[in-house]
Order: C-alpha cells, then structure tokens, then sequence
C-alpha cells in the first residue's frame, strides 16, 4: 500500500533535471491530417476532422506494408525527420487486429479474428502526443 | 464611537467583563527595575469548575509573544515592554478568550483567566467578535478551528471544509478536490496558506489538486467582502487561509509541539504530522511534517481504481522575534503524486497519474516603529517552484508514460502591509502594496506558450464609524501584464502582451439593532484578470471533454456584489443568515463553437465573456437547548444563470444543509449529524441531473490531560448506512458514487 518513496523519489529525480535546466518549452509538429499509401495508392486519410478510404483486413492476414504522410492545415506534408517524433499506430481489439510498425514511418495490421477494431495514428513527440487521429473502423472478415 | 470589533465584544459577551472571566492585578515589583519592563503572570482556571486549566496558551497578540499555562495553571510572561496589550488564549476544549492589559514600567501585572468550555462555540458569535487573526483588523467571515477542524479533517482542503456554510467541494476523485462557495470555485475563490497564493496550477484544471494538506493546518479562516481586498481583486467568493505558521510569530517558552496520526478505513488510509516549537533567548524555531498514503477509495458500488493518493510536506521556519519585530523564515516542499479514474466521458479509459511539487521559501520582516500612527510594518518575499506533470496510460508499453500535461511554475511574490492606528475618523486599517512576477512553461499535448506574468498592486483596508454604524471600506488598484515568450498569430487570434489596470473596491456596514442582534451587508466591485488558460491556452482538457482553447482578446471579469447578512447571538442561541446577489459583466468560461479539433477527437471550447448572475442565501443555527446539549444546522441555496444566453451556469450545487445534535461532559464529546441535498435538476449545458441524499454520521471526540502532555482523540463513522449517493460537483459521479462507510480515527498530542 504504501509507495511514496518511490514515485516521490521518480518525481523528485524528474523535477531536478527541470530546474537544472531542461524545460517543457518547445515546438509542437502542425499536424491536420495524414494519408496512408500502399503504393501509390492512399488507402486512408484524415483531412480536418473527416476520415475517407478504409482497411481491408482478413482474419489470420498481413496487409502489404503502408506508409504514412502527415499534412499540416494547408496540405503540405510535414516533415517529421527529428527523431523525437514517432510513429504510433494502436487498436482497439488486440483479439481482433494487431498493429506492427515496420519503419519510421510504414506500418503494417494483422487479423487475428473477425470482428470489429479501431486503429488511431498518432504521432508522439518525446513523451507526448503532437496529433492523435480520429478512430478509423476496421472490420476483419473471414480469409478467402 | 467604537469600533464593530468593540461593540461585538461587548454584545455577545465573549470577552465579557474582567470581573466575570478575568482579573487584573498591579503591583510594583522590584523583579524588573533595572529593564523598565514590566511582567505578566497570572492563572488560567475553568469558569464553571474553578480547576486549573493547564496547556492553556496565552498570547500578547502585540508582540506575537507566548506563554504556556503550567499543570497549576499558572503562567508567566516576563520582560515585557510598557504598553497596552491584547492577551488572548487558546486552549482546546475551551473558547479563546481576548483581554486588554497595560503594563507600566517595573510592574507585575496579574491577570487570571476564567474560560469556558466550547460546547457552545456559536459562529454566529465568532463571526463578529472572535475573529482576529492575530493581525487584530482583518476579520475572518468564518472560521475552522479546534474541534470542529479535527472532526471535519479530511483528505483535502475542500473534503474538510464541505459542511461550512455555503461550501461545496468540486471533485474528479478523493486526491483533485477543490473548495466551491457559493457556486463559485477556481480562480474566482483563492486558496491561501499562511496568507500567499500556493504557486501551484489549481485553479486550471478540476484535476489539478491543491497543494495544501489540512493536517497541519492550526486553523482555517474564510475571509469576505472588503478585508479579501487585502489579498486580491478578485474575491468575490471570498478567500479561503489555511493557516499553518511556517513562520514563527511567537517566541514559545519551552519545547513544546503536536502529533497527529489519522487512519481512515474506506480507503485503507493513513496519514502522519507533527509540528515542533522551540526556542532559544531572541529565535525562535519551527518544524512540521506532513504524510499521506491511500490506497483506492472504496463505495457502495465497488472500488473506485486509480484513486491513491501519496502526499508529502515539510517545511522549517526561524525567526529572530524581539519587542520591536521580527526577521523570520521558512522553507517548505509539498509533493503528491495520486491518481484521476477513468472510464467516465472523454477521459482516458485507465485513468490519469498526476506527479506534483511546490517548493517554497519565504522571508517575512516585521518592525513595530515608535510611531503613533503605524503600529505594524511588514514584509513579505516568497520563492516558489512548482512542477506538475500528468501521466496517461500507453496501452503499447502498458504503462503511464505519456505527458498529456505539464507544467513548470515559478512564482516570486513581494508584498508589504502597513498597520496604522487612529487617523482623523478611521479607527484603524492597514495599506500596503503587492508585487509578483510568475514564469508559466506548460509542456505536453498542449500548444499553450511559455509566459511571463506581471501583478502589481496597492491597496488599503480602513475600519471606521459614523454614529451607530460600523464600516470597514477597502480599495485596490491593480496593474497586470501577461507576456507571451512568442508572439505568435494562430487560427484563434494573435498571442500577443496583454495589460490589464483595474479598481476593486468595497464597503461593509454593520449596526447593533439590539443587544443580541446586528444587521450587516456590504457592496463589492472585484475585478478577475482572464489566466493564461482563458487567453491562450490550446489542447486538450479530458476532464472536461473538450479540447480548449483561449482567446487572446478577452478582457477582464467584472463582479458587483451585494450581501446581506443578520445575526442574532445569545448565550444560548446563534442564529446568522445571509442573502446575496453577485453580477457580472464578463463571466469567463469556455463556450461550445460546434467544431472538432483536428488534433485530438475532442469538441472545441473557446473562453468566451457574458454577463451572469450568481445568487443566494445561507443560514446557521445554533441552540444549546439543555447544560451540555447542542443542537446546530446549516442551510445553502444557490443559483447560477448566464443571462446573455438565459440558461443556467454549469456546476452549482443543489440546496445543501447539515444537522447536528452534540452532547459535551466533561472533556467528552458525542455527537451525531445528517448531510442532505435537494436533486439538482437545474443544468447547464451537457450536465446530467443528480439526486438527493441524506447521510448521516456520527463522531465522539476526548481529549486527557496526562502530565505535560494533552492527548485528543476523535472517531468519526461517516455514512453509517453505507448510502449510495452522489454529488452533483463530482466528475466522475457517472462512473462511481461517493465513498461508502468510514471510520476515521484522529489522535492528536500536544506535548
């Protein structure tokens, strides 16, 4: 029952890199959207608020290797080079669909059994998040 | 004409007359004839009982000086300069008690207290004539003291204060509770300990907690109408003080000091404190510790999870304390880490860890000039660093390492207060001026700027009468500059320096209808200055389910307030009502704009100005209807209206009320009480109805003397029926009621 000294000591540890000179002020990435693209081809996006396209996952089956492209407000893609930023993709449903990060930014999902999922892209920025996306539906259907 | 704190004195009796509770006696000693000083001695007995009361504080309010009555209840004060003086006692179980000494050169001067035991402690009475705190002028509207603070501890702040009148507490869990009077909370009621800001994010968030632990509060002060002036613009609630004495103001007589250890079972809770005091010929030297741990709290309905709470606070103090003002200091830290549940509307499904700190240092200079006129300057600086971070959970690693929020907080706060005597037809008042500079750096999933604060501000606070009226009149000018570390221009307006002047002001007047009943009310202007949250904030806020942002245009909150307030006190019977109505012009809060973030999946609210309106009332009765038997209630009703949009204000509590019969024997004291509340059905927007309730609780509280040592102890059983029931200000209260049966145990020494 009793854990002061350890997150007391953790968050003590924390506070004394801050006042030593670290501080939480920085830039944050301008994300608005994002395409995924096997290919050439853009599977899904996010532009403001609205998600177009779909995953097509069967049970027990690997997608092809897809890569992500964040946009800021105007379209533009941002650059997203400073290793501080990582790539997050997570499902909702582990018994229905996992997640697999491939590179940088590429990805791929795995069925595991049917039924319903949500994927969320989001970027992280050291410790935190810059952007989480809108929860994109997947539906695993049997392999054929 | 008298001063109201004379005329209170004089009408309810708590002074009374020295024939009936004290006696003074002078006489030429030669004890002191080389100083030219004079000494104070005398006994302190029970009024009903005539035996000595010993551990009886006694206090020369002047000097800040003290003495401690022995097991004979004898006392001694020596070595004390020629002068009139304020002796006040404190004792637990008994009243304080206020006399005014002159002590003449070379003279002993013997002054025996009488006091009486507290069962009765009517606050209608205290709020007129029991109320200095230790400054003399600035009168505390209410406070929370001695058995009612050791029955009432609670985790909190805002827990041990909820059963005041016209209290509420806004909660997101046991751990981020925040007081709410009058419907009012955040940065429209500041939170004081030892009389400065706590430099810590509270009013930002409703999961940000309040970086104060009552335990080893001495006692709670709620201040309200002109004399909050002293301490800000912005009091319109009020402001509530915890007083903790990080600074001694008094030079003990021996090593003396209290323990406390409090378990509590509802949430397999333990808490620790302890204070010491001491001293050593002209220093004197303070210590106190403070521990918290508890696991989940439990309710009728299950375990809430991710409720635990760790706390920890310290701090040391020395002061340099002479006849003519003393150089003190302190130090301090408080650190907390606790949980904020998940699982209700837009929060994060496992909930929230929040790791906080405060560490503060403070200088206080205070110098008794030979002047008719200023009888008390004095200084104050204050350093504070405060760092908060909030740990979401990450379902990939399985563990809280995700920063939805930090921040870091550094405060430096200059303030100076002058206390002045009679000058043409004040009585007395004090002047001063207050001058602070904050360094806000927020980090995490928010796109708020680092900021630079400015608030400079002069004040003055005067009693005074005309005829049969009492007035106390305060006024306050306030300058305040916000400096964007960037300028920046973004989809909701420029960022850009902010500066803000503004005048607050207010008067209160009393007037003694009878022996037994005074009528007051008061006329306020308070200015609230928008924070950086509602100028420049963006990102998103979970405990609201909204992803916030400012707007960098806002101008500043302005309230006009009335309140109305009659007591009526006799020696058994306390009755105190209050009516109020307060306006505002530009109430500040974040308005829906229908859109979605793109950021985050999460609705749009943009700090926003309108006119609003909170109104209401509260009554506190009290009645010793048998020797030893008390029977005391309190009522609260309050209503919240946006009148631009004619709809009413979110978050304002239902009709409230306590009732408590207390029977007191000897150093023995038993009560019973039930908490109840109306369903509040009266919603601002996306607020859901919440049902009544009544919860009934029960406590015995004793207290021993056993040599030097007094021993307190205090056993309370809340919600003995184990009642489900909600508060409409929770937060989570979709997912979980409030706690289930409690048995909380305080035992506290003084040694």
């Amino acid at each position: 029952m009793f854990r002061l000294p350890a997150k007391l000591i953790s968050t003590f540890a924390v506070a004394v890199v801050l006042i030593a000179g670290c501080s939480s002020d920085h830039d944050h990435a301008d994300i608005a959207g994002f395409t995924v693209m096997v290919g050439n081809e853009t599977v899904v996006s996010q532009s403001g608020t609205t998600i177009t396209g779909q995953f097509n996952v069967q049970s027990g089956v690997t997608t092809p290797e897809m890569t992500v492209n964040f946009t800021d407000p105007d379209g533009h893609t941002v650059s997203l080079d400073d290793p501080d930023y990582r790539l997050e993709v997570a499902s909702s449903n582990t018994d229905v669909l996992t997640t697999n990060l491939t590179g940088d930014m590429t990805f791929t999902l795995q069925g595991v059994s049917t039924g319903s999922a949500n994927v969320n892209i989001n970027v992280l920025h050291g410790s935190h998040y810059d952007f989480e996306s809108r929860p994109i539906s997947v539906s695993v259907v049997a392999a054929q | 004409m008298a001063s109201l704190y004379a005329i209170t004195l004089f009408l309810f009796g708590l002074v009374g007359t020295p024939e009936v509770q004290a006696t003074i006696i002078g006489y030429s000693d030669g004890e002191n004839q080389q100083t030219n000083r004079g000494v104070i001695r005398g006994k302190v007995t029970d009024r009903d009982s005539g035996e000595p009361v010993s551990y009886t504080s006694i206090v020369i309010v002047e000097t800040n000086r003290a003495a401690t009555a022995h097991d004979n209840g004898e006392y001694i004060l020596p070595n004390v300069a020629p002068g009139v003086y304020t002796l006040r006692t404190h004792r637990v179980g008994y009243e304080s008690f206020s006399q005014s000494v002159t002590v003449t050169p070379n003279d002993t001067i013997t002054v025996n207290f009488r006091v009486r035991s507290s069962i009765f402690r009517s606050r209608a009475i205290q709020v007129t004539a029991d109320r200095d705190n230790g400054e003399n002028i600035i009168r505390a509207e209410h406070r929370v003291d001695g058995r009612e603070l050791r029955q009432q501890l609670g985790r909190t702040l805002a827990e041990t204060l909820q059963n005041e009148p016209g209290m509420a507490q806004s909660t997101m869990g046991p751990a981020p509770a925040r007081p709410v009077l009058r419907g009012l909370s955040g940065d429209r009621l500041v939170l004081l300990e030892d009389g400065r800001t706590t430099g810590d994010v509270s009013t930002s968030a409703p999961d940000h907690a309040v970086t104060i632990d009552p335990i080893n509060s001495q006692y709670i002060e709620i201040l309200r109408g002109p004399s909050a002036l002293i301490y800000t613009s912005n009091a319109v609630a009020g402001v509530v003080n915890v007083v903790r004495g990080q600074i001694p103001t008094e030079l003990p007589e021996h090593f003396h000091g209290t323990a406390s250890v409090q378990g509590e079972s509802v949430n397999q809770g333990l808490s620790a404190g302890g204070a010491v005091y001491s001293s050593r010929e002209n220093l004197a030297f303070k210590a106190d510790l403070g521990l918290r741990t508890s696991a989940d709290i439990t309710t009728p309905e299950g375990t809430l999870d991710n409720t635990s709470i760790q706390n920890f606070h310290g701090g040391v103090g020395l002061s340099r304390i002479d006849d003519r003002g003393l150089l003190g200091f302190s130090a301090n830290a408080y650190l907390s880490s606790y949980g904020i549940p998940g699982n209700f509307i837009g929060s994060h499904p496992e909930g929230v860890n929040i790791n906080l700190q405060r560490y503060q240092f403070d200088t206080r200079y205070e110098r008794y000039p030979d002047s008719d006129w200023i009888k008390r300057a004095q200084y104050n600086y204050t350093f504070s660093f405060y760092f908060h971070e909030e740990l979401e959970y990450s379902p990939q690693r399985e563990r809280f390492d995700i920063v939805g929020y930090q921040s870091n907080l550094i405060t430096n706060t200059v303030t100076g207060r002058y206390y002045h005597g009679r000058a043409g037809f004040v009585d007395q008042g004090i002047f001063g001026f207050y001058g602070q500079h904050s360094y806000n750096s927020p980090g995490g999933f928010t796109f708020t700027p680092s900021t630079n604060d400015l608030a400079l501000a002069t004040f003055a606070y005067q009693d005074f009468g005309i005829g049969d009226w009492a007035f106390q009149t305060g006024l306050r000018f306030d300058f305040y500059a916000l400096f964007p570390v960037e300028e920046t221009d973004t989809a909701f307006g420029l960022r850009t320096n902010r500066t803000f002047f503004n005048v607050s002001g207010g008067t209160k007047a009393s007037y003694s209808l009878t022996r037994n009943l005074v009528t007051s009310f008061y006329l306020m202007r308070t200015v609230r200055i928008p924070v950086v949250e509602e100028l420049f904030s963006e990102g998103p806020h979970l405990p609201a389910y909204s992803y916030e942002v400012g707007d960098p245009t806002l101008n500043a909150e302005i309230g006009h307030g009335a309140e109305w307030t009659l007591r009526y006190a006799s020696e058994s019977i306390g009755i105190q009502n209050s009516w109020y109505f307060y306006s505002f012009s530009n109430y500040l809060y974040p308005r829906n704009t229908g859109e979605e973030s793109v950021r985050r999946p999460l609705p749009i609210y943009q700090y926003t100005g309108a006119s609003a309106r909170i109104y209401g009332t509260e009554i506190l009765a009290e009645w010793q209807f048998l020797d030893g038997f008390m029977l005391n209630g309190t009522a609260s009703y309050v209503l919240g209206d946006l009148t631009t949009d004619n709809e009413p204000l979110p978050f304002i509590p239902p009709l409230t009320g306590k009732i408590d019969l207390q029977y007191a024997y000897r150093v023995y004291t038993i009560g019973t009480s039930m908490r109840l509340a109306s369903k509040q059905d009266r919603l601002g927007e996306f607020e859901e109805p919440t049902d009544g309730y009544q919860v009934y609780d029960a406590f015995v509280q004793a207290h021993f003397t056993h040599g030097s040592h007094m021993h307190t102890f205090s056993l309370t059983l809340e919600n003995i029926t184990n009642e489900t029931y909600r508060m409409h200000l929770s937060r989570v209260k979709s997912i979980m009621p409030e706690p289930g049966r409690n048995v909380k145990l305080l035992y506290r020494m003084y040694f």
